[in-house]
């Protein structure tokens, strides 16, 4: 096996600060852990105990004012693009909580949602990051799933994807050009609920329409997911 | 060499009132915060531009995103920017994307010694000099003395230009309880190219401050800018950052405040 070289080492032990610094901002979860067993959270990222040192003190109201934030940044985004879901969740018992999400991988991983619409790729925003999470989560698109959690959801996001498309955007956001649809009830062909690109919302029950939505080019939000984005290079 | 006054771009809405800036000879340049929205073109302006981004985490250890150092570059060339302003920050743990607004690092030596490696690569990726700026600080640093020594570590290291936003460099002072001019010794001043102004608030917890562009500049941030623009060497820009959806009458009024703190350095070049 090849020696990594001084630049890798050093790029990997600063990684692994990196990854933990930076999750000890966003995660409640992490600091709890960190705050009773600090060992082992430097040993969960990798880093030997005498890096404690390079962490800051989380006790300090300075390191709990950038804290609080930069998870309420997120947490005003989010709601602000699913106000209706908010409202849902937090009146439904052991619902996930966006504790749960901001300390989640799928936050920390671009690649989790789409390419943002500005074109500079994906993973600089958290609202597709977060409906994808919660789909999954909450399994939207499974048969038992709660059926108003999920038309709340969904219309929500689908409002989202049609406020995108409808600035200037990455050609990856053309694809919901005329509007988004999704049956109802996972379990049934229809009704097929739509969300045109004019935010109008069809509520569709006739077959042979709901037949032509994808023959017309409009998009299943059930089959859009992150996109399989290819590493991109960098300067190292 | 003269010192010229402009505003920050980050938005079309900007066009006009910066169109009014420039025939009321209140601003020499715009300084565009790359990379801009689809469809926008804050060239067509005609007028100088001095390349920004808040997009390059130049403190990552993952590097620098190419796909972003090149349209930053794209930009520069086409404006020819005389130089290029970077963060020191990073914007998440993984090689591309944004948590949020930028988070500033650790200010430890293997930080610095990862920044200085990505500073170089961008530096000569660019073939332009580069300016470094620091974040707003909430928070202690724990390998140097604090973040300005990070800052003029790494622009020695690099030999690189600083941005000194005086507004961020006050908000570190006061949420740290240092003094007012607690840090500006650990930079070189013939490394400071340009200053930002902008404006900040106290939160809602009566004790920390945080940037806030759609505010103005206070007085003891004016004052120290005045003070800046009069014994800084090699200063060549003074750059106004006021947000897009700020009122117009405030974006006039402090244009005119800074103009007012430059004096006699400033050539006025515009129509």
């Amino acid at each position: 096996m090849q020696e990594p070289t001084a630049e890798q080492a050093l790029r990997d032990r600063a990684r692994k600060l990196q990854a933990l610094h930076i999750k000890l901002l966003f995660c409640p979860t992490t600091q709890e852990k960190w705050l009773t067993e600090a060992s082992k959270v430097l040993d969960a990222f990798g880093l030997p105990s005498n890096m404690q040192d390079r962490i800051p003190d989380i006790t300090t109201d300075q390191f709990k004012a950038e804290s609080i934030g930069r998870r309420t940044l997120v947490e005003r985004s989010i709601g602000k693009a699913f106000p209706e879901t908010k409202l849902h969740l937090e009146t439904s018992p052991d619902s996930p909580t966006f504790n749960d999400f901001i300390c989640s991988d799928e936050f920390f991983d671009p690649k989790s949602g789409l390419p943002h619409s500005s074109g500079v790729g994906p993973g600089y925003e958290n609202i597709s990051k977060y409906f994808f999470w919660l789909k999954q989560e909450t399994k939207l698109n499974s048969a038992d799933c709660d059926l108003d959690l999920r038309n709340k959801v969904y219309t929500e996001f689908a409002t989202w994807l049609i406020n995108e498309f409808n600035r200037p955007h990455d050609p990856y956001y053309d694809q919901f050009e005329g509007g988004l649809y999704w049956v109802q009830n996972p379990n049934e062909n229809k009704p097929v609920i739509l969300l045109s690109d004019e935010y109008v919302l069809y509520t569709l029950n006739d077959t042979k329409t709901i037949k032509q939505l994808p023959q017309i080019g409009l998009t299943d939000l059930d089959g859009v997911e992150p996109p399989d984005w290819p590493d991109e290079a960098t300067l190292l | 060499m003269d010192l010229r006054v402009g505003v920050r771009w980050d938005d079309p809405a900007q066009n006009e009132r910066i169109h009014r800036a420039q025939e009321q000879c209140l601003i020499d340049y715009i300084e565009v915060n790359y990379p801009i929205p689809f469809g926008s073109n804050p060239h067509g302006l005609d007028i100088p531009v001095l390349a920004h981004t808040s997009s390059n985490p130049t403190c990552s250890a993952e590097g620098v995103n190419l796909n972003i150092a090149r349209r930053i570059k794209e930009a520069a060339d086409e404006t020819n920017s005389p130089w290029i302003g970077e963060h020191l920050s990073w914007l998440g743990t993984a090689p591309t994307g944004s948590l949020g607004y930028q988070i500033n690092p650790l200010f430890t030596d293997e930080i610095a010694a990862v920044t200085a490696l990505n500073v170089s690569r961008l530096k000569e990726y660019y073939d332009r000099p580069i300016a470094l700026e620091l974040g707003p600080i909430y928070i202690q640093s724990t390998g140097y003395e604090s973040e300005m020594h990070f800052l003029g570590s790494v622009a020695n290291e690099v030999d690189t230009k600083v941005i000194l936003d005086v507004t961020h460099w006050q908000i570190g002072n006061r949420n740290l309880e240092r003094p007012i001019d607690y840090g500006l010794e650990a930079i070189d001043p013939s490394r400071i190219i340009e200053l930002h102004i902008a404006g900040m608030r106290l939160g809602s917890d009566q004790r920390f401050w945080h940037d806030a562009h759609e505010l103005l500049p206070d007085a003891e941030v004016l004052s120290i800018a005045s003070k800046l623009i009069e014994d800084l060497p090699a200063l060549e820009a003074v750059t106004f950052e006021h947000s897009p959806i700020a009122s117009e009458e405030d974006f006039f009024v402090g244009l005119r405040q800074i103009n007012d703190l430059t004096g006699n350095r400033r050539s006025r070049t515009a129509a």
